[in-house]
């Protein structure tokens, strides 16, 4: 039997309710949403779906099949997830037309479980080409032996290097040996050319060799560049979507400024590791970029998180957001949204922006939202949390609303970013015009953000677009990075 | 409907931003800094700076009450704001900010080589430095026991 909802949650009892609780619960809210009786929109489905699983809760049979179900699901027992639900108002007018709502979803990891970390399967890929030569290939050396430091005797990392060919300088294998992997990153010289795809195929089919089907483990691959790869942009792309069948996420860091941001954003993502690409722009902040990256995979503990979108009839969904732990656009399949791997110490949040169409004064439930995914520390079992959100709809509503600072927050940096990717869309079609006039409004509103530094840059980048027909490669990737990067903390992430 | 006030675009009632020029478009409480009554302007000669190595700074709020901040980043002074995502390092809202005239973002402190400096972000009402209105958005050099004054607020300034 296929049961969708938590029926419990729907009549608004426990789920060790007796039957005369549930009896009484239904009652109550037949009587509210009886269609003969109420004016409310949608009161015949919300009806109907009361009916419905009061018919289910009250045979005994029934109810034990479904107890059966929600057990498999994950719905009792403590929930490994927190999700947080928070609309831009709590009560909307009743207009005529359209209105837009915004909802802020913020998807935490439980305080009260424990979980262990999971043994990683991680792989270096490492740009060696000349351009890497002196500080930067000595940062990139120091911030490998950051990582072996971190290992753990479980772990498996695997070091590959590549130029215009490629090479595996550390095999990967059970039982790490931290003596062997250091002496195999002191090894490594400069030189030679950029190949990327070279790299990536052979770190591909290193990481490959420890893949764990149950998946008890994180695979993840690191790819690290400072240069343009040519001709092997397509085979790179290929192979990252490959990857990400097989969920082995590849994030992937630029240091300088002569790499292809859109290409390494593009591998990260296929690969299903959100946020796309991260930018280093100085040798020095190289081991931070790894420490940062280690960790985060450290503290992954829940994979696969998927969310889906359940609107109501007359509410859609303009765009959905992730706005942390960094801004992205989320792409929407249907009514679901993949959001990767929840790391502890990374919260996701998620901003929607909906339209709402008119509705009658009262009640009405707009959306509905399911979060699943695997909890490793859980058995590995499919965790699952829901939240719907009720609107009351007020006939003469005159008062002015408070919108929850944090909605506020995270639109107005959430625009700041639009209008960037605007920009950038602009200077690619050629209408430069518009994106000087962009960049400089955008400028305003970064300094109204108090974000001073990434204002200076936007303006000058106005300027040099106005006189040149083109950024500079540095400044576009701090434009860039740097909206990506207003990104707001959920609560219970902030130190 | 509603209308940008800068661009005319339109959006659908509610909408918080405009996504053309970025504007907040969400009608915003009266919290905006009002102009205060009867200000003087005087020239006033940026004078010599005195080079010690101040590491904290003590705000001694006229009503009593003080301030202390180090001075290892720039202060910021102002009114918080969470509706628009200001946030000073020092809110002056108890202090009576909002009657006092004082901005979101009114002032900065900072100090460089071994100087302390104030600077006006460009505040309705001014920051004053002795009794001289700054020029916005250029550092004064500060010194023990000067007078400053936001609006209408007086502080004056302790280095150690």
């Amino acid at each position: 039997m296929d049961f969708e909802q938590d029926y419990y949650a729907l009549i608004g009892v426990s789920a060790d309710a007796s039957e005369r609780d549930i009896k009484r619960a239904y009652r109550q809210l037949a009587r509210r949403y009886h269609p003969d009786t109420t004016t409310e929109e949608n009161a015949a489905e919300i009806f109907h779906q009361i009916q419905e699983a009061y018919q289910i809760l009250i045979d005994e049979h029934q109810r034990e099949l479904y107890d059966q179900w929600r057990a498999r699901q994950g719905f009792d027992g403590p929930s490994p997830l927190t999700l947080r639900l928070t609309p831009s108002q709590g009560v909307m007018p009743c207009l005529g037309e359209a209105q837009a709502l915004y909802v802020l979803l913020e998807l935490l990891a439980s305080e009260e479980i424990q979980s262990p970390r999971l043994p990683l399967n991680l792989c270096l890929i490492l740009d060696r080409s000349t351009s890497m030569r002196g500080a930067r290939l000595q940062q990139v050396k120091e911030a490998a032996r950051f990582i072996i430091g971190q290992m753990a005797p479980d772990d498996v990392l695997t070091l590959v290097v590549f130029s215009d060919r490629a090479q595996v300088v550390l095999p990967g294998r059970r039982g790490f040996d931290r003596a062997e992997a250091t002496r195999a990153i002191s090894g490594v010289r400069a030189g030679g050319g950029t190949e990327i795809l070279q790299g990536l195929k052979l770190g591909f089919q290193e990481v490959q060799r420890f893949t764990d089907s149950s998946k008890e483990q994180i695979d993840h691959m690191i790819l690290l560049t400072d240069g343009q790869t040519y001709g092997d942009e397509e085979g790179c792309l290929a192979l990252a979507a490959e990857a990400g069948q097989l969920r082995i996420p590849i994030t992937t860091m630029g240091i300088g400024s002569d790499w292809n941001d859109e290409l390494l954003d593009q591998v990260s993502m296929r690969s299903g590791s959100l946020g796309g690409s991260i930018y280093i722009d100085s040798s020095a902040k190289i081991a931070r970029a790894f420490h940062d990256r280690v960790h985060g995979l450290g503290s992954i503990f829940a994979q696969d998180v998927t969310m889906s979108l359940h609107f109501s009839k007359g509410v859609w969904l303009d765009s959905a957001f992730q706005v942390a732990p960094q801004m992205s656009p989320l792409r929407v399949d249907g009514n679901l949204m993949k959001l990767g791997a929840l790391e502890r110490q990374n919260p996701q949040a998620v901003v929607l922006e909906l339209l709402v169409e008119s509705h009658n004064p009262g009640a009405h439930r707009l959306l509905r939202v399911d979060v699943e995914c695997h909890v490793p520390a859980m058995g590995n079992q499919r965790a699952r949390v829901q939240k719907t959100l009720t609107m009351s709809f007020d006939a003469d509503l005159d008062r002015r609303l408070l919108i929850p600072p944090d909605i506020v927050s995270a639109m107005g940096k959430l625009t700041v970013y639009k209008m960037q990717e605007r920009a950038m869309s602009e200077i690619e079609g050629g209408q430069i015009d518009e994106a000087v006039q962009r960049l400089k409004t955008m400028a305003t509103r970064l300094l109204s953000l108090g974000e001073t530094e990434l204002a200076r840059v936007a303006l000058l980048e106005a300027g040099r677009l106005a006189h040149t027909g083109g950024l500079s490669a540095e400044g576009r990737k701090q434009i860039r990075y740097g909206t990506k990067g207003l990104s707001i903390l959920p609560k219970g992430a902030r130190e | 409907m509603i209308k940008c006030p800068f661009c005319e675009s339109v959006y659908p009632e509610n909408t918080l931003f405009c996504d053309e020029c970025g504007s907040y478009l969400a009608p915003s409480s009266d919290q905006g800094t009002d102009p205060l009554q009867g200000q003087t302007v005087g020239e006033m000669e940026r004078g010599e700076a005195v080079e010690v190595p101040f590491m904290t700074l003590v705000l001694d709020i006229e009503s009593g009450g003080s301030i202390e901040l180090p001075l290892s980043k720039e202060v910021v002074l102002g009114r918080l704001d969470a509706s628009r995502a200001v946030f000073p390092d020092v809110d002056l809202t108890s202090e009576q900010g909002l009657e006092k005239g004082i901005s979101r973002r009114h002032a900065r402190i900072s100090r460089r080589a071994n100087q302390v400096f104030l600077e006006d972000l460009n505040s309705l009402n001014g920051t004053y430095l002795n009794a001289n209105r700054l020029v916005p958005e250029l550092p004064y050099p500060i010194k023990d026991g000067d007078q400053i004054q936001l609006g209408k607020l007086i502080l004056t300034v302790g280095l150690k």
